[in-house]
């Protein structure tokens, strides 16, 4: 009898660790496959690119300074399973003193400015600066409030601009590789 | 009846017999439309009628400025109320337009945010309030800048743009030797939007929260004066991402309101489709967010990827996958294909059944139970007094869903499922988001079922008014009121529900340890743009 019970808790356990973790849920996106397909192809020349740039990773710091969250919503995609820029050797990095470059979105508010120079100068160089979105590229839907200073530009020298409302995770992807290709190996 | 005593202005008296609730006389009466009724004080001070409002069991829920109202000279102040049981409004307008009034915070406690916004909107003052610092004007803002009157002009307040005029906030100080701060943001570790965060500890445990808000204060009120209806569409659609379409939503049924527009049943019933689509993609990042900052990956990349088909029928819908161009004046827009939303029917199914697979197997999972229950307790007494709205209040036992209290559009013919909670704790968010996810799916595909045909738009022939109109966003009532005058947007007030859940974190927090913060944080998922405007 006893062995019995200990039988069938020995075959739960057993099942349980059959069940999967994570389905793999690449079969039900992107249902032609072909956005996939394009992540992948942009993915590897980014690699490279980072490789014969960074050593293999790109740092990338993240700051907000005034937009509608919708960029940053994005550029957290990137890190999601579906884009997954990690395996490509991007990381987002928490402090901008560990990054390459920064990232900047929103058209610079008058209370992110000072904020958006700190940040700027605690980030060692040589570095980037990326504005991404509509309102970090020209000060989009803005320009002209008085509570904006406009683009990213009027606070901090910008290398790359990523147009778009906000641009989509792969428009990222592909900016990025177009900027490193001009960049040469410090 | 009469709760005012010593009352020499002899408001409230004899309306027992009439039957009526209010303690107005109906011949202040000023307008009455669909959603409100406005009511003209001849009084300079409101004080002894919002106590009365109060003890009828109204509710504060937005006060604001206004200039040139009317034939009113000065800036009129325009106290919004919400009435238990009643899907309108009341707003009363007092005589008072001077420069100094009386506070209401001591009756309303959220009235004190309203008063800071107006003081630096319009440099009124509030006699009796306790709390007079600046709210969305940072130090960059010189003394004396008061960006809504109508005769500053829409430009820079100083030549230098880094200088520092404004004073130094001073935050609430805790002290006592064990004390010690901790000052977190505007730039935080992750990719999120700028806040500031001091918190007061002892030891590990949270004795206090100061949240300040307003570094992403972009002038969307100014902004939008002068602007034609359509763009000022374009400019709500802006104030925060995640809610882009039921922003752009509120604002043009206001438009509706006031030129007299009927929309066709397919744009109502599609304006559903994309209201609750948004819904369901801003939920589902909220868990995923959550089980993130417990350190549950696994559950989290699976929730992303949700997330991202759902963002992928936003794209092939309207081609923005924050659905922005989607709602316009008049209806929807008109590259919205039958093909696309076939599509998105498939895929809400298909998710519904993914999603309970996941909630199910992490609402088992010993460590995230741990983790989430009795973290970060909204207790109920709170939603009152703060006018907490959406998820927050649904999970502390609210029923309160302004789709079903105040219903507008689709709404008003298919009432979509509800979802309440107890326990107002993280684990309570959790599960509520989980089912009001699943509860918009299924509406989704309810909806797309019964959509008929029909043009997608109509024309607007504005003229002009004022309209106040309720929705629902996917973090609880937003409240837009527009005011045209001369064919052009005079006035936009919008109160995101963000602008009042802020402050149940800082109740939220108080007991819990620091390391706990960011999970009840992301619990409420709060909008940083949608609060600062």
């Amino acid at each position: 009898m006893q062995e019995r019970i200990c039988e069938a808790m020995i075959e739960t356990v057993i099942n349980l660790f059959k069940k999967p973790l994570c389905i793999d849920t690449t079969h039900s996106i992107g249902q032609d496959g072909g956005e996939e397909l394009e992540i992948q192809r942009l993915g590897k020349d980014l690699q490279q690119e980072i490789t014969r740039i960074f050593d293999k990773s790109f740092a990338i710091r993240e700051v907000d300074c005034g937009s509608d969250n919708a960029a940053e919503i994005e550029l957290g995609n990137l890190s999601s399973a579906y884009y997954d820029v990690e395996r490509f050797g991007i990381t987002f990095v928490a402090s901008p003193r560990h990054a390459d470059a920064l990232m900047v979105t929103g058209a610079v508010t008058r209370a992110m400015a000072d904020a958006l120079i700190k940040t700027y100068e605690a980030t060692p160089n040589p570095k980037i600066v990326i504005a991404v979105g509509d309102d970090a590229c020209t000060g989009g839907i803005w320009k002209g409030s008085y509570a904006v200073l406009g683009g990213v530009e009027a606070v901090i020298p910008v290398d790359l601009k990523i147009p778009g409302n906000p641009p989509r995770p792969i428009e990222i992807i592909g900016s990025l590789l177009t900027l490193l290709r001009t960049q040469q190996r410090s | 009846m009469n709760r005012i005593s010593g009352n020499n202005i002899g408001v409230i008296t004899e309306d027992s017999q009439s039957g009526m609730t209010l303690s107005l006389r109906e011949s202040w009466l000023f307008k009455e439309d669909q959603t409100a009724r406005y009511y003209r004080l001849p009084l300079h001070d409101p004080v002894p009628v919002i106590r009365a409002m109060k003890g009828e069991g109204k509710n504060l829920i937005l006060f604001f400025g206004v200039e040139d109202f009317e034939d009113l000279p000065g800036c009129s102040l325009l106290y919004v109320f919400e009435e238990p049981g009643s899907p309108g409004f009341v707003v009363l307008i007092p005589e008072g337009r001077g420069a100094i009034h009386q506070s209401v915070a001591g009756i309303f406690p959220i009235a004190s945010l309203f008063e800071r916004e107006i003081a630096d909107g319009f440099g009124v003052s509030f006699t009796g309030s306790f709390d007079t610092r600046r709210l969305f004007l940072h130090e960059a803002y010189p003394p004396g800048f008061h960006p809504l009157r109508r005769s500053i002009p829409n430009t820079a307040p100083v030549q230098d743009t880094f200088d520092k005029p404004g004073k130094p906030y001073e935050f609430r100080s805790i002290e006592g030797s064990a004390v010690f701060q901790v000052p977190v943001g505007p730039v935080h570790a992750g990719i999120i939007e700028p806040g500031h965060f001091r918190f007061s500890v002892i030891g590990e445990t949270i004795v206090n929260l100061e949240i300040r808000l307003g570094f992403l204060h972009r002038g969307v009120e100014k902004l939008a004066e002068g602007r034609s209806p359509d763009d000022g569409v374009r400019i709500a659609e802006s104030i925060s991402g995640d809610e882009s379409a039921g922003n752009a939503c509120g604002l043009s049924m206001a438009l509706e309101q006031i030129s007299g527009t009927q929309i066709s049943p397919r744009a109502e019933h599609l304006r559903g489709v994309i209201l609750e689509l948004e819904r369901a993609y801003s939920l589902l990042s909220d868990l995923a967010g959550m089980v993130t900052d417990i350190a549950h990956p696994v559950s989290a990349s699976r929730l992303m990827v949700l997330r991202e088909r759902l963002q992928q029928e936003a794209d092939r819908i309207c081609g923005s996958r924050f659905l922005k161009g989607s709602i316009c004046p008049g209806g929807i827009s008109e590259r919205i294909t039958r093909e696309s939303l076939d599509h998105l029917f498939k895929t809400a199914g298909g998710i519904e059944h993914e999603l309970d697979e996941i909630a199910t197997w992490v609402l088992s999972i010993p460590s995230v139970i741990d983790r989430f229950a009795t973290t970060g307790v909204v207790q109920p007494e709170l939603i009152r007094s703060l006018a907490l709205s959406g998820p927050v209040a649904r999970a502390s036992g609210s029923f309160a869903d302004t789709r079903i209290d105040h219903p507008y559009g689709i709404y008003q013919e298919r009432v979509p499922g509800q979802v309440c909670e107890q326990g107002g704790d993280v684990m309570a968010r959790f599960s509520l988001k989980y089912q009001e996810i699943r509860a918009s799916l299924r509406y989704i595909q309810e909806l797309l079922v019964f959509t008929p045909d029909g043009p997608a738009i109509v024309p607007v022939q504005m003229h002009d008014g004022f309209a106040l109109v309720a929705t629902e966003s996917p973090r609880g009532m937003a409240l837009h009121w527009v005011y045209i005058k001369n064919g052009v947007i005079h006035r936009y007030k919008v109160r995101t529900a963000s602008f009042c859940n802020w402050y149940a974190i800082e109740r939220a927090v108080i007991g819990n340890i620091v390391a706990d913060f960011p999970v009840i944080n992301k619990s409420l998922n709060l909008s940083y743009a949608g609060t600062d405007l």
